[in-house]
């Protein structure tokens, strides 16, 4: 059905960038796919502003889309915790995602923008496995993250933490 | 989008999305993410807090005064209660303890005992052991006779806005790894019964004092109560435990069993207004078990189960439950579904099984069908 009404269609970056892309790439992007829904041909004529995303970020995305075009559309409601609790991910996403910590949040915060589930899924699995295995000092150095908590703060998060039951 | 060079990407992401992160962490991850900074331990709290577990002790309810005052409260889904055996009050009297409970022979045979076995020459004086016990005995006194725990509790489940499930945890006194072990193992120093109608009953009553607060605690989960075989002509009270029981199980829904068979003869028949049960790792006698399913077949929907073994009257060896065993039971051919179902204390690989009765009928007729029922 998509290959039928294979078109190209026009979105334009928040720096002003024309870039050109397959609807049916394009429409890996939920946001993007209910906007041509609702607005029929007449969207394909002018181009689509992304006002939230730059260019370098933008067609990055699209490789991403472009790569996982024919993959099937995930469940709306794929909420089980045995997807949830995985941070397996497939190879070719494992080296797209070798970039630059501000790339790859930057592709997070677009992905989260423009709908794309299963690309933010990835991007939040790929920060899971940074995460996975460090101590909190090592996490911080990791995100450059600083310390605003107190030594008596800490030494109270040590006692609430007994608290979790932890099977 | 601009990104304040300053400050940690992660911790400019929405919060929705931290939480999507968190989500695929194990719990030891997220406990030390937890330490990292304010943002993230907020973020981290949902998921750290969903399960807390507290015990009966001065220690574990002082513990539970501190979870009032902190945030971690909003978070709690499953509150783990756990529950000591009581200590035999006779044991706080040093005449009644030396000549009842353990007298200066059976402390000399253990020595004798002890030694043989290779534990060494150096038994505790007996002396220690009095003060040791008497000291356990006075502290679990002192919580009883000051009510305390139900104080505790109550406040407790009354702060805990989204509570819903209550495990009842009863274990040993002492575990194996304490020095009084051997004389826990080979001395009566414990009220068995009496520490499942006392524990039992505290919850019960700290449960319906939360009734006027809108908080909907709708599932009970029993570990542990397993009482032992008697001889015919022991007589041992079970009414007043099934009673207190049944009040614990007033308005639960879903009650979970875990090593714990004794509740089923217990509750064998009471009607109570259970729509799911579920057991686990349990031996439950096999009459025990039918008539507590006839008794509440007409509530029941859903029964849960994986390393079940029931034991028939006047047979040896267990008999591994199965769907088909549980036909025979309810006397009930299909439509009776049964699918693979998961189950806390189960690896994933591992499955439990899950038979879901009045099949076809939806929550909703079902409803409507027992209120007409109700009122014919």
């Amino acid at each position: 059905m998509a290959a039928e009404k294979s078109s190209i269609i026009t979105l334009q970056s928040n720096d002003g960038v024309s870039i050109d892309v397959d609807r049916q790439v394009a429409e890996r992007s939920m946001l993007i796919k209910n906007m041509m829904e609702d607005l029929g041909d007449e969207a394909i004529s002018t181009a689509v502003p992304i006002p939230n995303v730059n260019e370098s970020v933008l067609k990055k995305v699209i490789e991403w889309c472009e790569h996982h075009k024919n993959d099937p559309q995930p469940a709306q409601d794929d909420d089980s915790d045995s997807r949830k609790k995985t941070t397996d991910i497939e190879e070719w996403d494992q080296k797209f995602m070798q970039v630059d910590q501000e790339m790859l949040f930057e592709i997070i915060l677009a992905s989260n923008y423009l709908d794309i589930k299963p690309l933010l899924d990835v991007g939040c699995k790929t920060v899971a496995n940074m995460i996975k295995g460090k101590s909190p000092e090592e996490i911080r150095k990791t995100f450059n993250i600083t310390n605003d908590f107190t030594p008596e703060e800490e030494e109270q998060i040590r006692r609430e933490n007994e608290w979790a039951e932890d099977r | 989008m601009a990104i304040d060079g300053l400050k940690s990407h992660l911790e400019l992401l929405p919060t929705e999305i931290i939480r999507d992160i968190v989500d695929s962490l194990s719990f030891w991850d997220i406990t030390e993410l937890s330490y990292v900074s304010k943002r993230l331990r907020k973020v981290c709290l949902p998921s750290i807090f969903r399960r807390v577990k507290f015990e009966f002790s001065q220690s574990g309810l002082d513990k539970l005064q501190s979870l009032l005052e902190s945030d971690a409260r909003h978070h709690v889904v499953f509150f783990t209660y756990e529950a000591p055996e009581l200590l035999k009050t006779g044991i706080l009297d040093f005449y009644h303890f030396k000549s009842e409970i353990l007298t200066p022979d059976s402390y000399v045979e253990e020595a004798k005992d002890l030694r043989d076995e290779g534990f060494g020459y150096d038994a505790p004086p007996y002396i220690d052991i009095y003060d040791s016990l008497h000291s356990m005995c006075e502290e679990q006194r002192g919580i009883i006779d000051g009510g305390i725990d139900l104080k505790v509790l109550s406040s407790t489940f009354r702060a805990l806005p989204k509570l819903t499930d209550v495990n009842l945890s009863f274990r040993k006194m002492i575990t194996e790894e304490d020095w009084l072990y051997s004389y826990f193992l080979g001395w009566d120093l414990t009220m068995v019964e009496k520490s499942y109608e006392h524990h039992i009953r505290v919850v019960s009553k700290a449960i319906r004092n939360t009734s006027d607060m809108g908080i909907s605690i709708h599932t009970i989960s029993l570990s542990g109560v397993q009482l032992s075989y008697y001889h015919p002509w022991q007589v041992f009270d079970w009414g007043s435990l099934s009673e207190i029981l049944a009040e614990l199980l007033q308005s639960i829904r879903v009650l979970r069993l875990s090593k714990s068979g004794s509740p089923l003869k217990l509750l064998s028949h009471r009607a109570i207004k259970l729509r799911e049960l579920d057991m686990c790792c349990l031996v439950a006698g096999y009459t025990s078990l039918r008539e507590f399913l006839n008794t509440n077949k007409k509530s029941i929907q859903s029964i849960g189960f994986h390393d079940v073994n029931v034991k028939k009257d006047f047979e040896v060896g267990l008999l591994g439950l199965t769907p088909d065993v549980l036909y025979s039971m309810l006397d009930a051919p299909p439509p009776i579904q049964c699918r693979d179902s998961e189950c806390r204390c189960l690896p994933f690989w591992k499955k439990a099984s899950r038979l879901l009765l009045n099949d076809g009928c939806s929550e909703h007729s079902r409803s409507s069908a027992k209120t007409k029922f109700d009122e014919v």
